[in-house]
């Protein structure tokens, strides 16, 4: 595309003012003050519109260009040539700042295009505004030393190549990204979602080991039994008690019955029946009818033997009659004298028996009657013996069965000292227990910030490989493309010496050689001006295409160039760029070199 | 016979643990039952049921030793407590052997158990839910039904049930004055003519909703029927939510004016969930984390955008990294999920910010 005529109505300070560039290089020549930027921001405005962008604080371009006098008369035109047609591109900024007609000049007469937008894009190459401001449009080149000169072209082709846009760095986003990272890691508290996992994995384990049937509260268990038990053993002792009192009531009534014990009884009634049987004998041998019978008939024969032996008897009978008549008379008095002696015996006898049983019931005689007492008595008190047996056997049985109920309470006590120390337990785990919750919550909440924080670092790791995957792809398409023409234009520049530029992420931009390789530190501050001016022009080639390049403006570029870099630069571009080279300067020398080279150019004064 | 009816204090929970105020709200859930105690008293009650939850986990048998002690300083009104879901009575647990004052009684365990007071002529059906078994609505209808020489003529049920259409029923066919109920459901209500819930005394957490505070009823001594049934509320606090919208003029001493402005219309003894929505300047500060020191802020919840104006800078990058990321980021869907909106923030912040 290129520019044929200018005509501003009103923009800035530049009024009713016309220009009409010509092919390759115009110098437009003025003052300072002259206008010379102002051009400069209209055809820049015409081409985009007038930026409303605030920068720091300063007013917009659109803003400040408007025209003191005449403020309604803020606007302008350019002819451009497209295609090889030619169209009338004018802005009224007082209308917009984007403000667009765009006419067709068919045979002279204006034809107004349906999508001025969408031609003027095409004709600009799609280059954006941006775009345009990098790399077509500009400033001041580079600086005057060699140096900065050197740090310029490396950051430009760097930038260039892996991002299209010399203000833009990757590395440095990237780095930028990677230490915001490192401030989000820091907020992430690590630390705090392994205490987390730790304080779950702890209450977890409380929790299980509570379930435990050592840990069941069982108190109330072990301390009603062992009420129970000490109850039973109470009523027990009760019961032995009772037991003695009813053993000592009963010996006392052995006692009373004169007896102490059954072996007291047993000889009692031994003895007793000693004397009965002694006195059955006696009562046998005193009542024995035989004997008195026996008297009786002595008796009643002695007489009458005598009787005979006194009348009838002859002399021996006789004598032997009344021999024994009075032998019979003799025994019968003998025998009358034992049965009285065996009398006395056998009263004697009673008499025993009857003060031996009277030490037991009393008894004024031994008959029948007494002698029943007696063995009723000696029933009774074997009965009472008895009785005092059974309570002994009892209570020995009452021992054992309170002993049994002591060593059962001994357990549950035992057992209720263990509760009471596992209780302890229980109460150390809960109150632990407690403490964890707590601090899980407290956690919990920690945690959710993490997690955002960690959302935020997921966020960061996208945008960081989008920005690399993107560096990567542009430094492939554009970076070789734009390498390669620099780097013919280089070749051709050196006169093939060099026949390649190596620049990329990293800073450094090089030129090679079969040889060899010398960076841009190394190059004359001409050299390096024109790699960087090569890599300028090859960007747009990128960016903008090959076909009508637009035109190149440069203002007040060479300011800080000395003749020879000038000279150089100026060569170069004339050789390099096939579209317009619009030059504005306040300076002669741009001509002067150009003359002096024999380059062609117009020259428009402001 | 004039008693009080409440639920779910739920002392010592830990929602809000890691505040600064934790230690206030832990305060203000164990004054919680003095202050029932203190209603009770003025209310002229007899007794005071307390259906569950009284706790907020298995107790200790230090806070058993705190509570009991407040009970203990009103002799002249029982206590008849149960244990719900949060501080179910386990195999091990301290309560099953712990000795309360005498005008105390902790029905522990799992089946129903009868609790005669006859000098207020007072019979209570109750029963706690426990790890080894728990009666349902039913299995206190059926003992309410049982015939006993004692019979008093307050009958009352302490349960808890979280079904309330089975608890209407059950209790439907029974002769009891009044069944207490406690429920894992926020929120007062009555559940039929003589079955009822008091919902919890005290919010623990954002979304306990509803009433909070006590039942306080009249029996009468004679006939056996409620008299009057009033839900009196008495929490001490609400759970509010709030939602701040701000943008990208908004600064920090703007959103702390506006959250402070918002609280004290509100309450500042309230318990606030903060919501953040909107674009914010990516360059302020707002220091969250402080605000809920100084407020009573139970959680932020943080769904601000930090804002680029991504649509403009595409459409003056459109041929550079700038304008490449942007396309890459938006890619083909419309909505951008949260992961991609933050890292279209970050990448063209960083892309802005090392601008050479």
């Amino acid at each position: 595309m290129k520019i044929k005529k200018i005509h501003i109505d009103g923009f800035g300070k530049l009024h009713n003012f016309d220009i009409e560039p010509g092919e390759g290089i115009n110098i437009f020549f003025g003052y300072n003050e002259a206008g010379k930027s102002t051009l400069h921001l209209f055809i820049r405005s015409i081409l985009y519109g007038a930026s409303t962008k605030r920068r720091a604080g300063e007013r917009s371009v659109y803003e400040r260009m408007r025209p003191w006098k005449e403020p309604e008369l803020y606007r302008g035109r350019i002819e451009i040539e497209f295609e090889k047609q030619r169209f009338l591109v004018e802005r009224d900024f007082n209308k917009a700042p984007d403000d667009l007609v765009i006419y067709e000049l068919k045979d002279g007469k204006p034809v107004r295009i349906a999508e001025p937008g969408e031609l003027l894009n095409r004709a600009l190459g799609g280059l954006s505004e941006t775009a345009y401001l990098n790399t077509v449009s500009s400033g001041q080149l580079g600086t005057a030393t060699k140096k900065d000169m050197a740090a310029e072209l490396r950051r430009y082709a760097s930038n260039i190549s892996v991002s299209l846009n010399p203000k833009i760095n990757a590395e440095r986003a990237l780095e930028y990204l990677r230490t915001e990272k490192q401030k989000l890691n820091a907020g992430i508290d690590e630390n705090a979602v392994k205490e987390y996992t730790a304080v779950l994995s702890e209450i977890k384990k409380i929790e299980e080991s509570l379930e435990l049937p050592e840990n069941d509260n069982k108190v109330r268990l072990y301390s009603e039994a062992a009420d129970r038990v000490r109850q039973e053993s109470d009523s027990v002792k009760r019961s032995i008690t009772d037991s003695q009192a009813e053993i000592d009531r009963l010996t006392g009534e052995l006692t009373s019955a004169g007896f102490r014990n059954e072996e007291d009884i047993d000889n009692a009634e031994k003895a007793a029946k000693a004397v009965r049987d002694r006195l059955e004998a006696a009562e046998k041998k005193a009542f024995g009818k035989g004997r008195l019978a026996a008297a009786v008939l002595l008796l009643l024969c002695s007489p009458a033997s005598g009787v005979y032996g006194a009348l009838y008897a002859a002399e021996p009978l006789s004598l032997i009659a009344l021999g024994c008549a009075a032998a019979a008379a003799l025994c019968a008095i003998l025998l009358l004298l034992t049965l009285i002696g065996d009398k006395k015996k056998y009263r004697k006898l009673r008499t025993e028996l009857t003060e031996f049983i009277s030490v037991y019931t009393a008894a004024k005689d031994c008959d029948e009657e007494e002698l029943k007492n007696f063995e009723e008595h000696i029933a009774r008190s074997r009965e009472l013996a008895a009785g005092i047996a059974d309570c002994r056997q009892n209570i020995e049985k009452l021992d054992g069965e309170q002993a049994r109920l002591n060593s059962e309470r001994a357990v549950f006590l035992d057992n209720l000292e263990i509760q009471q120390q596992t209780r302890t337990r229980v109460e150390e785990k809960l109150v632990r227990l407690k403490e964890l919750m707590d601090r899980a919550e407290a956690l919990r909440k920690t945690v959710r910030i993490n997690n955002s924080l960690r959302e935020n670092t997921e966020a960061i790791e996208m945008a960081e490989e989008t920005i690399g995957e993107l560096a990567a792809s542009i430094k492939n398409a554009a970076g070789t493309y734009i390498n390669k023409e620099a780097s013919s234009m280089v070749s051709a520049l050196t006169g093939n010496v060099y026949d390649s530029i190596s620049a990329g992420m990293d800073y450094d931009i090089k030129l090679n050689s079969p040889d060899g390789m010398i960076s841009v530190s190394d190059m004359s501050a001409g050299t390096a001006d024109q790699v960087y001016l090569a890599v300028r022009l090859a960007t747009v080639r990128f960016m903008a295409g090959e076909d009508d390049p637009l035109p190149l403006i440069l203002d007040d570029s060479f300011n800080l160039y000395d003749d020879e870099r000038l000279t150089q630069a100026l060569s170069f571009l004339a050789e390099n760029y096939r579209g317009q080279i619009l030059i504005f300067t306040c300076q002669n020398r741009e001509e002067e070199a150009l003359t002096a080279e024999g380059i062609a150019f117009r020259s428009l004064k402001m | 016979m004039r008693f009080i009816h409440l639920s779910d204090i739920r002392i010592g929970s830990s929602t809000e643990s890691g505040t600064g105020w934790a230690e206030t709200r832990r305060k203000e859930l164990e004054g919680g039952i003095l202050r029932a105690m203190q209603e009770a008293e003025s209310f002229g009650a007899r007794l005071v049921l307390i259906s569950g939850g009284l706790f907020s986990h298995v107790p200790t048998t230090g806070e058993l030793d705190r509570v009991s002690r407040v009970f203990a300083s009103f002799p002249d009104i029982r206590a008849v407590i149960i244990a719900g879901q949060t501080d179910i009575v386990k195999r091990s647990s301290p309560v099953r052997s712990f000795v309360w004052p005498e005008n105390v009684f902790f029905a522990a365990g799992g089946r129903v158990e009868r609790i005669v007071l006859r000098d207020i002529d007072t019979e209570i059906f109750a029963a706690s839910v426990t790890d080894t078994e728990n009666a349902g609505p039913e299995d206190f209808a059926a003992a309410a039904g049982e015939k006993h020489e004692d019979s008093c003529t307050v009958r009352l049920a302490l349960l808890r049930c979280n079904d309330d259409e089975a608890a209407a029923e059950a209790f439907a066919g029974t002769d009891l004055s009044y069944a207490a109920v406690g429920s894992d459901i926020s929120g007062y209500r009555s559940i039929s003519a003589k079955v009822y819930c008091p919902g919890f005394f005290e919010p623990e957490k954002m979304g306990d909703s509803g009433s909070h505070g006590l039942i306080r009823g009249i029996i009468s001594d004679r006939t056996g029927m409620p008299e009057s049934i009033e839900f009196v509320p008495m929490a001490s606090v609400s759970y509010v939510p709030l939602l701040i919208r701000i943008n990208v003029k908004t600064t920090a001493e703007e959103l702390k004016m506006l959250i402070e402005r918002e609280i004290g219309r509100r309450g500042s003894s309230n318990i606030y969930r903060l919501k953040l929505t909107g674009n914010r300047n990516p360059e302020e500060d707002f220091d969250l984390d402080r605000l809920t020191s100084v407020y009573r802020i139970s959680e932020i919840i943080d769904e601000t955008e930090p804002e680029y104006d991504y649509r403009r800078l595409f459409a003056e990058h459109p041929q550079d990294m700038i304008g490449f990321y942007i396309s890459r980021i938006v890619s083909d869907s419309n909505e951008m999920s949260r992961v991609e909106k933050r890292a279209m923030y970050y990448g063209l912040d960083a892309l802005l910010k090392t601008e050479e």
